[in-house]
């Protein structure tokens, strides 16, 4: 072979082409040479994705707050967490955190809670899923995807209501927002739905400039122009609003929340999820029982938003109130799964097939899956005995 | 009109010239239609960036705010009906009476073997209750507990629905789940009656929200139509477009269309599902306005709404109106201005029209004047009058054009003068040029190779035989030969150096003849600059001829001279011999005459006589060779002549030589000496005979010959031609060339004086003819002699047989400075009688005549003599005696005697050797012929 090599190389380039002289010689260079930056490009992108990926979950485990949650690895403690940055999520967060009774009647039985914030709903599934959340409110995408991926317990709804799209008046349509630069945080119902509403405006996700962002930023970016909208839930659009009247909402769409649990903890504690559930009930109860109630539950909401944003959470109280009644409140009798969302042309089904379409779910999700985890059972149960599970019994600190 | 640049057609359109008034209207109207219509536009569309919203946008945003608070407040309406709606079912499910009383309805209609009327009259109250709320709230049209785990309706204010499957009992069945309450639509199977449902269970254990046990589904039921007209009405509000829809989540009409279908055909609520895009926003749960187009294909503005009106139930709503509706007003406002502004538009043209027209007159005025002076009407002035500043600006335009009139005539006496002075300067030049005599030729160097003509006068033309425009353009080398492309890149190197070139070459002409050329060419620079030479040329053939003519007359007179020197050395001889000659002849004569014929002495005497004779025929062949022989021309007939020499001639060649003659049958009369013709014919025939030793033939002959024209020597004209032709032995070209030549001989030293065809040649040229001739070695020889033809048919009389010599007695003078000649004529006068006075000059002669005049009747003088030649011994004895008789002797040929002024023309004279025989008929003729 060496004989042969060392003879083809003492041939003149032109016989070793066939061709104009060193053209082999090129060819065989240049596919070297690609070779070489193919492997390097791929090692590079892998690289990069993996510190990507690595980056975002040591983003989270890194997290400036996240990082400081401690997760004790027993069963006697139940995480629960949620979003104070969004209505009426956060306000029954901070209505069940303040419920004695919750502590009571955990305590008897020998547990805890803690509460965790978060900013967002894709925040709260990322530790949900590495089973150190029990128990979260999240909206109704990252919710599905959750459901579509992992084991989990749909109980009820907390909310419907709508998320957002707010812009400047020079805008009136979707369709104006071509080639601007939207800003939405990642893998919330925010980004979801302001795909499907560019989808049914006919327009393409690269029509415009997505802009990703932290949902509590997104007010200040577009009041500083450095963005042209932005897609959030309340009260986020309705802070904006508030403080601009240039702004206008020229899009929302359906925004619904969901207080979901571990499959484990309902299937190995359902007293306590029970426990849980029936603190979710009563303080809708408690809510709607008064309008001070109210007003005060939407006072520890915002206190407890700007703890997490680390400034001033500016919605006034009768906006996080207005929210909280319309979305949930008037439903406060009972806040059961809207089954006929999750039909064959639901709204949830038809949601679920768009994510999996625009490669927001991996191919694996299942949608039987998602059924899998929606149980009315649970609201049902406690529902049924108001007495035992104090449904009409108050006590907030 | 060709453009100025290219000299092309110029085929665009011309532009007519605006004028001010135009103008300023033009852009008036265009500046106010531009501001306008900006104004309009902006009015109507807005500016960018935000500056200014315009009708449009107003309009739009107007729309779309009014559309969406309709929307909104809609929504609230629907959602508030539809609250109502759930709160009247469920107030009446949630009453506890009501809810034992379904509970026995249920338990009764399970336990079976109930009928719909049993069932009303054993439960009135709950019949008669159901019955009254339909009627209070006619908006439903029936309300029906059903058994949700048959599906029947148990109890309906329908009583035929009674104890039969409800219609709508599965989707009922599929709507347990869940919460207490429902709403739902459905077709019953017949789409001609949708209804809405709005439905509540009815716990089986009393106890309101416990959900887990319900026993009866409570359905009030509203037709869809119903519902619409209640929930729609305020849509007329949106205009004769405007429209609201409710469609369900899967895009099903839940209310009529107002308008029709594009493609024919109802659209029924629950049927027809909505393929729009705002039907599309809608099913998502999208709230929003939009522009689409809707159901017909027409541009409307839509505001969306979503309605959440329960948990598991939620409509859309699509408040829309066209946008030519909406848009209407704006267009109307477009008209409004639009119209203003074209009649203003209007109304400015016309008074601009008019204002410009006035003011503007003046200016036309001037225009006018201005484009009359421009069109050559230099009198053209203007009329405008005043003192404002167009009768300021008129005043100095009449005095510019009164200042530009003058100095025009003036220029133009001025470029006249100059025109004729470069006309007739270009006329002269070109007079010069054309017809000047020399060839004359303007040659155009192209880059060095190629010299083209520019210009040919006439000359140049026709010695070429081509027409101007042939020439003009040719290349110089296709009449120039001499000239290739090396010879003429260096002529041209030389003159560019301004070197004047001179040199001879050949042309040709167009039929190809060739003719030489001198040229003389030099440079000469155009206007830009662009080389030019001027060739000036000159047909040299004539010189060239001219030049060898010269050479050959050098040469002929290089050989006259030499042949004259010759003659007159030999003249001189010739004289001198004579005199000498004289003495011998006269002496031996007298010998000859005092001898008898048996004398022994005599036959020396004979001999010396034959000498002298000899001697004497050799110095006339001198003086004849010289010309200075006399040529006594008379006409003469030539074929007689030769006829009467012909036998001389024979005996002269001899025996062996055939002589024949062969004479043309015409008379030709030539002026001719007989004596020296025959001297001709003898040296020619004494040649043939020396060029034929064995013998041979020699033939004479004569013919009529003319010339047309100049041939060689040969004049035109007519002629007698004599050939002498030999069978001898012929004579090479180099001997042919010099045969004429004196003293020219290939004979043997003695055998020839070479001065034989010398003679004849000069014989011949003194009268006036020409001899050529034709020979080759071994072809023998011709001699071919021209003499010119007389017209005259005189013939000269051949002299009669000489007689005995004269004798006389009379007294003659004899006036001879020679002594010997002079007493040799002495004796030989006095022997045949004469008295003979001797004087030994011409004094001598004239005093002896003096003293004898009276006696004296003749007298004999020599021509030359010292003191006193004959001629003027003459004059001096024609004083003494003016009829006296003279002979003059001399050696010279007459000719010679009278261009020297000797003697007149015309005289007796004898030539010396003295003949006696001529002497005394000479003498006897001049006695004979009277006088003194």
């Amino acid at each position: 072979m060496t004989e042969g090599l060392r003879s083809f190389r003492s041939l003149p380039a032109r016989d070793r082409a066939g061709g104009r002289p060193g053209t082999h010689l090129l060819k065989e260079r240049f596919r070297t040479v690609a070779g070489i930056l193919f492997v390097v490009l791929a090692c590079g992108v892998t690289a990069y994705a993996d510190r990507t990926a690595s980056a975002a979950a040591d983003g989270l485990d890194r997290h400036p707050l996240y990082s400081k949650y401690e997760f004790r690895k027993n069963s006697r403690t139940i995480y629960f967490g949620s979003q104070p940055l969004a209505a009426p999520s956060g306000l029954i967060f901070e209505v069940m955190k303040h419920d004695a009774i919750l502590r009571q009647d955990l305590k008897k039985r020998g547990y805890e809670i803690v509460f965790y914030p978060f900013f967002k709903g894709p925040d709260i599934n990322y530790f949900f899923k590495r089973g150190e959340i029990d128990l979260a409110t999240g909206g109704d995408m990252p919710c599905l995807v959750l459901a579509a991926t992992s084991e989990v317990t749909i109980a009820g709804i907390i909310k419907l209501g709508d998320a957002s799209i707010v812009t400047t008046n020079q805008y009136r349509q979707l369709s104006d927002l071509r080639g601007k630069r939207i800003g939405f945080p990642e893998g919330t119902t925010a980004q979801y739905g302001l795909l499907i509403a560019l989808e049914a405006a006919g327009m393409k996700e690269s029509d415009v400039q997505m802009v990703t962002m932290e949902v509590q930023d997104l007010p200040q970016a577009l009041a500083a122009r450095r963005i042209d909208a932005f897609s959030a839930w309340e009260p986020i659009p309705s802070l904006a609003l508030a403080k601009d009247k240039n702004l206008v909402t020229i899009n929302s769409f359906l925004n619904t929340s969901f207080i979901y649990f571990r499959s484990r903890l309902v299937r190995e504690q359902p007293e306590v999820a029970e426990i849980l559930m029936a603190s979710y009930l009563r303080g809708l109860r408690w809510m709607k029982k008064s309008d001070r109630n109210l007003t005060t539950a939407a006072r520890w909401n915002i206190k407890a938003a700007e703890q997490l944003q680390g400034r001033p959470f500016t919605p006034s109280p009768d906006i996080i109130k207005a929210i909280t009644a319309h979305d949930i409140l008037r439903h406060a009798a009972a806040p059961f799964i809207p089954e006929g969302e999750f039909r064959e042309n639901g709204f949830m089904r038809r949601a679920f097939e768009f994510l999996l379409k625009k490669g927001k779910l991996p191919p694996s999700a299942s949608w039987q899956q998602v059924l899998k985890s929606l149980d009315n059972s649970l609201m049902k149960k406690v529902l049924a005995d108001p007495v035992k599970y104090h449904l009409d019994t108050f006590r907030y600190e | 009109m060709n453009d100025r640049l290219t000299g092309m057609p110029d085929n665009r359109k011309r532009r007519v010239p605006a004028t001010i008034r135009t103008r300023m209207t033009v852009v008036l109207s265009v500046s106010i239609l531009v501001v306008f219509s900006a104004m309009i536009l902006v009015n109507i569309f807005g500016l960018p960036f935000g500056l200014y919203r315009g009708e449009y946008r107003s309009r739009e945003e107007d729309a779309v705010g009014r559309l969406s608070l309709f929307a909104d407040d809609l929504k609230r309406q629907v959602t508030s009906w539809f609250g109502e709606r759930q709160s009247d079912a469920r107030a009446f499910s949630e009453n506890s009476r009501n809810i034992a009383t379904i509970n026995s309805l249920i338990r009764r209609y399970r336990a079976g073997g109930v009928t719909p009327g049993k069932m009303a009259d054993e439960f009135r109250d709950l019949a008669e209750q159901i019955g009254m709320i339909r009627s209070v709230y006619s908006i439903y049209d029936a309300i029906d507990i059903v058994d949700p785990a048959s599906g029947d309706v148990v109890l309906s204010t329908d009583e035929q629905r009674c104890c039969k499957e409800a219609p709508y009992g599965k989707q009922l069945s599929g709507l347990l789940r869940g919460g207490p309450e429902r709403m739902f639509f459905s077709a019953d199977g017949n789409q001609s009656s949708p209804h809405l449902n709005i439905c509540h269970l009815v716990s089986g254990d009393g106890k309101t929200g416990r959900t887990d046990k319900a026993i009866a589904a409570v359905v009030f039921r509203i037709p869809v139509t119903d519902m619409a007209d209640q929930l729609l009405s305020p849509s007329r509000a949106l205009g004769l477009s405007g429209e609201v829809v409710l469609i369900d989540m899967e895009r099903l009409i839940l209310s009529p269309l107002r308008h029709h279908l594009p493609e024919g055909g109802s659209a029924s609520p629950l049927a027809y599902r909505l393929e729009t895009e705002e039907a599309r926003y809608a099913a998502w749960g999208i709230a929003g306005a939009m522009y689409s187009t809707d159901y017909r294909g027409i541009p409307v503005l839509a505001a969306v709404r979503h309605l959440r009106l329960a948990p598991d139930f939620g409509i859309g709503m699509i408040v829309k109106q066209d946008r030519s509706e909406i848009m209407a007003p704006v267009y109307r406002s477009i008209f409004s201005p639009v119209f203003i502004m074209l009649a203003g538009l209007s109304l400015v043209v016309v008074t601009l029209y008019t204002v410009t027209a006035k003011l503007l007159r003046p200016l036309e005025d001037l225009s006018n004047t201005a484009t009359r002076i421009g069109k050559g009407d230099l009198s053209a002035r203007c009329s405008i009058g005043g003192t404002d500043e167009i009768g300021i600006l008129s005043a100095s335009f009449n005095s510019m054009a009164d200042r530009f009139q003058s100095r025009h005539q003036e220029m133009e006496a001025e470029i006249l003068r100059r025109t004729e002075a470069m006309s007739e300067s270009e006329q002269k030049y070109r007079t010069l040029f054309e017809q000047a005599g020399d060839y004359i030729l303007i040659l155009e160097p192209i880059e060095r190779k190629v010299l083209i003509i520019a210009d040919a006068n006439e000359a140049a033309c026709a010695i070429h035989g081509y027409a101007r425009d042939e020439l003009l353009g040719m290349p110089i080398t296709a009449i120039d030969e001499g000239l290739d492309e090396d010879s003429m890149r260096e002529l041209t190197g030389r003159a560019l150096a301004g070197e004047t070139l001179r040199f001879e070459t050949m042309h040709s002409k167009k039929d190809g003849t060739r003719f030489p050329v001198e040229v003389c060419s030099r440079l000469v620079e155009a206007k830009q600059g662009r080389p030019f030479f001027l060739s000036i040329e000159r047909d040299i053939t004539s010189r060239r001829q001219a030049e060898e003519e010269k050479g050959r007359l050098q040469d002929q007179l290089m050989q006259a001279q030499k042949m004259e020197a010759v003659g007159i050395l030999a003249g001189g001889v010739a004289h001198d011999f004579n005199n000498i000659l004289s003495a011998i002849v006269g002496y031996g004569s007298l010998l000859h005459l005092k001898m008898t014929d048996g004398d022994p002495l005599l036959q020396y005497v004979d001999h010396i006589l034959a000498s002298t004779e000899r001697a004497s025929e050799l110095t006339k062949s001198l003086l004849a060779f010289s010309r200075k022989q006399v040529a006594e021309l008379h006409p003469l007939n030539l074929n007689e002549c030769l006829f009467r020499f012909h036998k001389i001639m024979a005996r002269m060649v001899g025996e062996d030589i055939d002589c024949r003659l062969n004479l043309c049958g015409e008379t030709l009369i030539v002026s001719a000496d007989r004596g020296q013709l025959e001297q001709v014919l003898m040296n020619l025939a004494t040649n043939a005979r020396d060029a034929m030793p064995g013998g041979g033939r020699l033939q004479i002959g004569t013919e009529r010959e003319t010339v047309e024209t100049d041939r060689g020597d040969i004049t035109r004209g007519s002629y007698a031609v004599v050939s002498v032709s030999d069978s001898g032995s012929g004579m090479d070209d180099a001997t042919r060339e010099h045969i004429f030549e004196p003293f020219y001989t290939t004979k043997e030293v003695g055998k020839g004086t070479g001065l034989g065809l010398a003679i004849v040649h000069g014989i011949v040229r003194k009268h006036n003819g020409f001899i050529h001739v034709y020979s080759e070695p071994g072809g023998g020889t011709t001699f071919r002699i021209w003499l010119p033809l007389l017209p005259t048919t005189e013939i000269e009389q051949i002299p009669p047989e000489q007689a005995p010599l004269p004798r006389g007695t009379e007294v003659l003078l004899l006036v001879e400075d020679d002594a010997g000649t002079r007493q040799v004529a002495r004796h030989l006068l006095e022997e045949y009688g004469y008295t003979v006075l001797e004087a030994v000059d011409g004094e001598d002669a004239v005093r002896m005549f003096r003293e004898n005049s009276a006696r004296v009747q003749l007298v004999l003088c020599d021509v030359i003599m010292p003191r006193r030649n004959g001629r003027q011994t003459y004059e001096e004895l024609k004083r003494i005696q003016p009829d006296v008789r003279v002979i003059f002797m001399s050696g010279y040929p007459a000719d010679i005697i009278s261009q020297r002024g000797i003697l007149e023309e015309n005289v007796r004279i004898l030539s010396k050797p003295l003949n006696p025989t001529e002497l005394l008929t000479e003498i006897r003729d001049a006695l004979a012929a009277g006088g003194r």
